[in-house]
């Protein structure tokens, strides 16, 4: 347990001092730090895989839904072609540049082999990562933690958001940082932003029972990502009015990773996604996320330089939605939808995955996108191939999988 | 008369730490008349000011159908998509101030009732039986759950708190036993034929979630000897059991379908599966409509539910990982006495385990006993606790947020972690100054909270380490030290 390795070092480095480490010592110690990177974006709320990668030649599509559908290349408000089977949807036209550079790809028709269309059931499968077991008490991206070799820094994991979600809950601590919607991040909790709580507190948690350990960590996790932000961005976190969301918090990650070494996971939840109401097509609500998501995608592209070489993206969804249209110019919950797997080390440009089709005898029920790839198997891929777990490890953090070991799905480099 | 030390484990244990004057008050008692009247609480007898915090929720005290008769506007309208988005808003606002209220109701008398030992058990009975605020009508229900199925029973018979929540709308739509329906129900005629129902809630065929959870989460824990059979028969079992047509019509039908049930407690007979089944060994005949009750009696009765609950009780009351001879000696008592909730208790609360010293002080507060025992602390006005909720979610907690059936853990190793801790400090900073209702507006000026008072209210529990840090903390910060101290964090 990572918690009692931090106490025996602190023991013997011969007192509690604060800062028993400069920031540099844990990059030292942890061998794994400026190794491989993954950051995960979960479109919490089903977004509609089907108007993100369009298969515009099927002419089914466009039976299924004659209002909101997205019209072929070429056309107005038309997909943007990708491999002359699927195009984009236009807002994500920012992604077109990495799609061509081939850093960008998509597995269709992947999921969960539970069928639930309960939001809170399958986000709690997508992130305990054990469909259809409800009492596993932590998320698959704490099971990775564990995994990593090395010592673990205060900052290994990022979580964007107030509240843990399920997928970071764990034995391995996790540092939260605020995002320009909510506060409750480390950054904003004593004694970052109030001096005298430290004075106090630091006098008072001296032990080294748990809860003191516990009090130093966070401590240093904090005084870690004070020194990677720069005072600007601090402020303008902590409370500036911003519409940007997503664009913006992916740029605060650039920077923390960059000058923050042992920082290896992060991630975001983003909500918006369910649109059972005026979806709209090529423009209105859906596209409207889109773009933003786009951007913020397209701004880790940029914004991580050499570092990109060395970081996946993931992009995931609890469930995808029907392929028909209903009666209100939106979509239900469906089942399979496309995850997208963005970076450096990606096999991008393609679109992987067994292509069910929208006939209707393949349709799952009848109604919805069937799911032909697991989503255990895509991050399977992410795990083996990216971040360099053996098969124990992936069965660890993916307890009950499908045996996936021989068969890759080749989104990553050999 | 009892030495302070105890009369804190008590006030910490047997409810949610002190307010001002409690450990004098409770010093004063013997153990035993003490222990007699928080097991014997007059529930009904509460403080003026929390009576008077109860009387400003008009949704406060509606029974599930009048909840849903009111609040639940999409079952009451013709076309609820149709409506113009600021009519929703409007209309969803109103539904998530019915589950505000809720939180004001419940952190309301945890703070203020000195009926401290029935709060505490309101606390478990609820995580026992947890069901999640935000799923579908949940939201308007959770009052009345907590205040219908729980609250009556907390020191009552264990197989009627089985019952109450498991007939109660709010858990049987949040694990889905609304939509468990037998695989071919009858029609009007008895014949049997597909039933064809359209909306969101189709139910078309058995669904095991309550069942399997039933028996792993409320009752025999999950090594209780059950097995996948078990579960799917106790499915079969429960068929029927729903809630009135509200909860599962098409929405264009609703209008016409006013009745007293919706909103309510129904046994769907159609939908109730006849056929017999093998439950524990037990042959269910299938034909009669009270095989549903039976069977969870029979769960209630079995040996194992008696430790599983014991076992339960003793880690949240007396440590986190109880002795073997304690938890035995209560199940024992749990299964001579039929599950009678009180008298577990007693055995617990006089076992010489509940009062060795080295289980004092020793358990580290969940975020709601955190914030529910800082308010006590500084004494404040149960009318103020609105915006405690808040501060609940901040650390991690929210009232009626948990989405998993089982429910918020009350162990050290669930809830201690760095981000988790700071972000106490902060809460403690500004409780200290007077924020979170801790004072009332006008109070409210540069001195924040008075810290001799709450020295002197916690001090058996506060250490010499934190008293000499504090002392020599700028007076102003002082509440905030004390309530941000390693000391506080446990009880």
């Amino acid at each position: 347990m990572r918690r009692r390795d931090f106490l025996r070092y602190s023991a013997a480095a011969g007192g509690v001092s604060l800062f028993p480490f400069a920031k540099g010592a844990w990059a030292v110690q942890n061998s794994a730090a400026g190794e491989q990177r993954l950051v995960v974006v979960f479109l919490r709320g089903a977004v509609d895989g089907l108007s993100v990668v369009v298969p515009y030649t099927e002419s089914e599509y466009y039976t299924l839904r004659p209002n909101i559908a997205i019209s072929r290349p070429g056309q107005t408000g038309g997909a943007l072609d990708l491999d002359s089977r699927f195009g984009l949807h236009p807002a994500l036209s920012s992604l077109i540049p990495i799609w061509k550079e081939r850093s960008l790809a998509f597995v269709h028709a992947s999921g969960s082999p539970d069928e639930s269309r309960s939001h809170f059931d399958a986000q709690a499968y997508m992130e305990s990562g054990t469909p259809g077991v409800r009492t596993t008490p932590d998320g698959w991206m704490n099971r990775v933690l564990a995994a990593l070799p090395g010592r673990h820094a205060p900052t290994e994991a990022l979580n964007f958001g107030k509240t843990m979600p399920k997928i970071l809950e764990g034995a391995v601590p996790v540092a939260s940082i605020s995002t320009h919607e909510y506060g409750g991040g480390m950054g904003d909790a004593a004694p970052a932003q109030d001096p005298a709580a430290g004075a106090i507190f630091d006098r008072m948690y001296t032990g080294v029972d748990p809860v003191s350990v516990a009090y130093r960590e966070g401590r240093q996790a904090q005084t870690q990502l004070m020194s990677d932000l720069s005072r600007d961005m601090m402020e303008a976190a902590g409370g500036a009015p911003s519409t940007k969301g997503f664009p913006e918090d992916a740029a605060k990650l650039c920077q923390l990773m960059k000058q923050d070494p042992t920082i290896q996971l992060a991630f975001f939840g983003l909500s918006g996604w369910d649109t059972h109401v005026r979806q709209g097509g090529a423009e209105g609500q859906l596209a409207n996320h889109l773009k933003p998501l786009a951007e913020g995608l397209a701004q880790l592209h940029a914004g991580l330089g050499s570092l990109y070489g060395r970081t996946a993206v993931l992009v995931i969804s609890e469930f995808g939605r029907t392929a028909r249209e209903n009666g209100n110019g939106g979509t239900d919950h469906g089942h399979g939808n496309a995850m997208w797997v963005m970076g450096g080390p990606v096999k991008g440009g393609k679109v992987y995955g067994s292509w069910p089709g929208l006939d209707e005898e393949n349709l799952h029920q009848q109604r919805d996108l069937a799911v032909t790839t697991d989503f255990r198997m895509v991050i399977g891929d992410v795990l083996t191939r990216h971040l360099k777990l053996d098969t124990r490890q992936v069965a660890s953090v993916f307890p009950g999988a499908p045996q996936t070991s021989s068969a890759h799905l080749g989104i990553f480099g050999a | 008369m009892m030495d302070l030390p105890t009369a804190l484990h008590l006030s910490n244990r047997l409810g949610f730490g002190p307010a001002p004057g409690d450990i004098e008050r409770i010093a004063a008692k013997d153990f035993g008349s003490f222990l007699d009247s928080q097991l014997h609480p007059q529930t009904a007898s509460l403080p003026p000011n929390v009576n008077g915090l109860l009387s400003t929720l008009p949704s406060f005290g509606k029974n599930s159908a009048e909840a849903y008769a009111e609040y639940w506007w999409r079952d009451q309208v013709a076309d609820p998509k149709s409506l113009p988005q600021d009519e929703k808003r409007k209309l969803k606002r109103r539904e998530n101030q019915v589950t505000r209220e809720a939180q004001t109701a419940r952190l309301g008398r945890a703070v203020g009732s000195s009926w401290q030992l029935h709060e505490a058990l309101v606390e478990f009975w609820f995580n026992h039986f947890n069901v999640y605020a935000k799923k579908g009508p949940l939201r308007v229900w959770i009052g009345s759950y907590e205040n219908e199925a729980i609250r009556p029973h907390t020191l009552g018979r264990f197989s009627d708190l089985l019952l109450a929540t498991a007939k109660h709308p709010a858990m049987l739509v949040y694990l889905d036993n609304a939509q468990n329906v037998a695989p071919v129900s009858r029609d009007e005629d008895g014949t049997p034929g597909a039933r064809r129902l359209t909306g969101k809630q189709k139910a078309n065929g058995i669904n095991e979630n309550y069942a399997r959870e039933v028996m792993e989460l409320h009752t025999l824990g999950v090594d209780g000897g059950y097995t996948q059979a078990d579960v799917i028969s106790l499915a079969h079992i429960l068929t029927g059991w729903t809630v009135g047509p509200g909860a599962d019509s098409d929405a264009a039908m609703a209008a016409d379908k006013f009745g007293k049930n919706r909103g309510s407690f129904r046994f769907a007979y159609r939908k109730h599966d006849s056929s017999r089944e093998l439950l524990l060994g037990r042959t269910f005949s299938g034909d009669d409509v009270n095989e549903g009750d039976a069977a969870l009696l029979m769960l209630a009765a079995h040996p194992a539910t008696a430790n599983h609950i014991s076992l339960q009780l003793a880690q949240y009351f007396v440590a986190d990982v109880p002795d073997p001879a304690l938890v035995g000696e209560m199940a024992k008592t749990f299964h001579g006495t039929g599950g009678d909730i009180r008298s577990v208790l007693k055995t617990m609360l006089t076992h010489p385990q509940f009062l060795a010293p080295e289980n004092f002080g020793t358990k580290f507060k969940t975020p709601y006993r955190y914030v529910v025992s800082a308010a006590r602390a500084v004494g404040m006005n149960p009318s103020n606790v609105r915006p405690l909720a808040a501060a609940l979610q901040d650390l991690g907690q929210p009232l009626y947020g948990c989405l998993s059936p089982d429910g918020y853990a009350c162990t050290k190793s669930a809830w201690l972690d760095p981000n988790g801790l700071l972000q106490r400090l902060t809460f403690a900073m500004r409780m200290g100054d007077g924020e979170y209702g801790a004072l009332d507006l006008q109070d409210r000026g540069t001195a924040g909270i008075d810290p001799d008072r709450l020295r002197e209210t916690l001090a058996p529990a506060l250490g010499k380490t934190t008293l000499a840090v504090v002392a020599e903390t700028p007076k102003n910060h002082r509440a905030g030290a004390i309530l941000g101290s390693p000391d506080f964090m446990r009880c």
